[in-house]
């Protein structure tokens, strides 16, 4: 950006308007398929991450795409408002299914082997930007 | 709330929620069931919960059920959740025990900005974990229900300002001001009591402490701006201003005023700067795109004005490519180019409308204007009269039909388009006027 003699501070911060994106590919390995949106009528079903449960992870996916003891190669990656990148693989059981209705499934995942460094950043993307998120607000409303 | 043990903060909650309605609205299905598990854990009635898939259902469940609490996404297909706020405070009149939160994830600075400047309670980006979810609804919920001591003398204080008590009311401020490490909203409401008193200085000394305190807090921010904008201390409105946007980027209300005052203190450079912030951002709303353009015509004239045409041409230009097609900003800009003489300039702008508004009222009228002093008088006059027969009434037109009449000694047609033009648009009865006096003299009288 071109600065004159006075110092020109942005008014607005470009990354303000990005949110934190995530790419989840979700390998069914006892059926060999993978997990993959679906389209329903208009509406296509994609993967997305729920909860955090401490080593379970909560996702959202198109209806029978697998089923309780099944195994799954999960592999996510992140990448922050500043384009920093965080990629976390884990394999995984499915230890429930709960049918919500709307052609989706909600799964609970049990990890097994994952490295944990990793996990611990892509957890923690999400946890301190929560942090943000609450000193933001108490600051604002000046709790 | 910060001496409150876990255990009876969750007990104080269970308390509150147990009895409380409450709307989880979110397109997912999966997220409306956590959701409800998770308040149903935390000791909601499920009875008392009523699920919504959609924008238009979160609508009509709101305004049957009235809840106290609203949990909904961000992002609801193609409408905000942020305005089911505005819902919820209507129907439910008891807003000091309501509560609205959003689960959601979208988790961009703006959106959390915009959810904090409109006082949403609380803001929890997915993926979450339960803990987050049940620590952060029950901080929102504990402090609104069951405030602390400074939360209570602040409000104490306010019922005073109500009721236009500002002594006694700035008394029970200064006494909140000791229970609190970071008073910055006794400061605030102090400043107001103040302004009621019309000490205006005072106002203004108790704004910049809260801001000394918390330099985000936003009625503080806020606060100053208005009273720098009523002191008409305009350069120090403009630097609050400016601040403001930076914090809460997503509010096209106040980008207007950012341009506005950037105008007013003529830092002129500075809008540039923000059109060039502007380029930047990936997903840029139609409302931002009108304020900045707006802005960039307006600069352009005064580099106009200031004899700078190449720098005048360059804003014009920009604005005309944020501008999109959009006829109207192109007509500005014509209409601008004109005004400096600038025939050729605005001959190109001309042929900038797309294919497809070239039947519109906007192009057609701008070619007429465009074309004036081009073809004969007598042309222009049949050009005219042609596009009012097509029923295409524009200011624009009547200016040029009006002048030309004149000039081609057809005083009462110019006449008669006169007092019409009047009538349609009398805020610009002068403009019109000028016109046909300039058509006398070119005539040589009447």
């Amino acid at each position: 950006m071109a600065q004159d003699n006075k110092t020109y501070e942005p008014l607005i911060n470009p990354d303000d308007f990005n949110s934190i994106q995530t790419t989840i590919s979700i390998m069914n390995v006892t059926t060999r398929m993978e997990i993959k949106p679906k389209k329903f009528g208009p509406e296509e079903i994609g993967i997305k991450l729920i909860e955090f449960m401490g080593m379970e992870l909560v996702f959202e996916i198109p209806a029978n795409s697998c089923a309780p003891g099944h195994n799954v190669l999960i592999h996510i990656e992140a990448t922050g408002p500043d384009k920093k990148k965080v990629q976390f693989n884990t394999t995984a059981k499915v230890t429930e299914l709960e049918d919500p209705g709307d052609n989706r499934h909600t799964i609970k995942v049990s990890l097994l082997q994952y490295d944990e460094m990793s996990y611990n950043d892509f957890n923690s993307l999400f946890s301190s930007r929560q942090q943000e998120i609450e000193e933001f607000f108490n600051g604002v409303k000046g709790r | 709330m910060a001496n409150l043990d876990p255990k009876k903060m969750a007990q104080l909650f269970s308390a509150y929620i147990g009895v409380r309605k409450i709307v989880i609205a979110d397109e997912s299905s999966s997220s409306r069931a956590g959701l409800a598990k998770t308040m149903i854990d935390m000791g909601a009635k499920a009875s008392l919960i009523t699920m919504a898939s959609s924008y238009s259902v979160a609508e009509s469940e709101i305004a049957r059920v009235k809840p106290h609490v609203v949990i909904c996404d961000y992002d609801l297909g193609k409408a905000m959740g942020l305005t089911l706020l505005q819902m919820q405070r209507k129907s439910q009149a008891d807003t000091k025990n309501s509560l609205f939160v959003l689960v959601t994830g979208n988790t961009s600075q703006s959106a959390v900005a915009q959810a904090a400047e409109e006082d949403v309670d609380t803001f929890i980006i997915k993926p979450y974990t339960v803990e987050s979810i049940r620590r952060s609804i029950m901080q929102a919920a504990i402090l609104k229900v069951y405030p602390n001591d400074y939360q209570k003398t602040v409000d104490e204080g306010k019922k005073l300002l109500f009721e236009a008590k500002p002594d006694e009311a700035i008394a029970l401020f200064d006494k909140a001001m000791t229970l609190h490490p970071k008073p910055s909203l006794a400061c605030f409401y102090k400043g107001q009591a103040e302004l009621m008193k019309q000490m205006m200085d005072n106002a203004q000394g108790d704004y910049m402490e809260g801001l000394a305190f918390n330099k985000i807090h936003y009625k503080c921010m806020t606060g100053l701006y208005d009273l720098f904008m009523q002191k008409q201390m305009y350069s120090e409105a403009y630097d609050i201003v400016k601040k403001l946007s930076r914090y809460f980027p997503a509010n096209p209300q106040r980008l207007a005023s950012v341009m506005r005052l950037a105008i007013m203190t003529k830092s002129y450079e500075d809008i540039e700067g923000f059109y060039r912030n502007f380029m930047d951002i990936e997903a840029r709303t139609e409302e931002l795109s009108r304020y900045v353009t707006a802005a960039l015509v307006v600069c352009g004239k005064y580099y106009f004005q200031n004899d700078l045409p190449s720098r005048a041409l360059e804003l014009m230009n920009k604005a005309a490519i944020t501008a999109a097609g959009r006829t109207k900003v192109l007509r500005e800009i014509i209409i601008t180019l004109l005004s400096f003489k600038q025939q050729k300039q605005a001959q190109d702008f001309l042929n900038r409308f797309p294919a497809e508004t070239r039947k519109g009222a906007d192009f057609l009228s701008m070619e007429l204007v465009v074309l004036d002093g081009l073809v004969s008088v007598s042309k222009t006059i049949e050009n005219g009269r042609r596009l009012l027969q097509q029923d295409l009434h524009d200011p624009a037109v009547y200016t040029v039909l009006i002048r030309r009449s004149n000039e081609a000694k057809l005083f009462d047609a110019a006449e008669q388009l006169l007092q019409t033009a009047v009538q349609k648009w009398p805020q610009q009865a002068k403009e019109f006027q000028d016109a046909a006096s300039e058509g006398l003299r070119k005539s040589g009288g009447k």
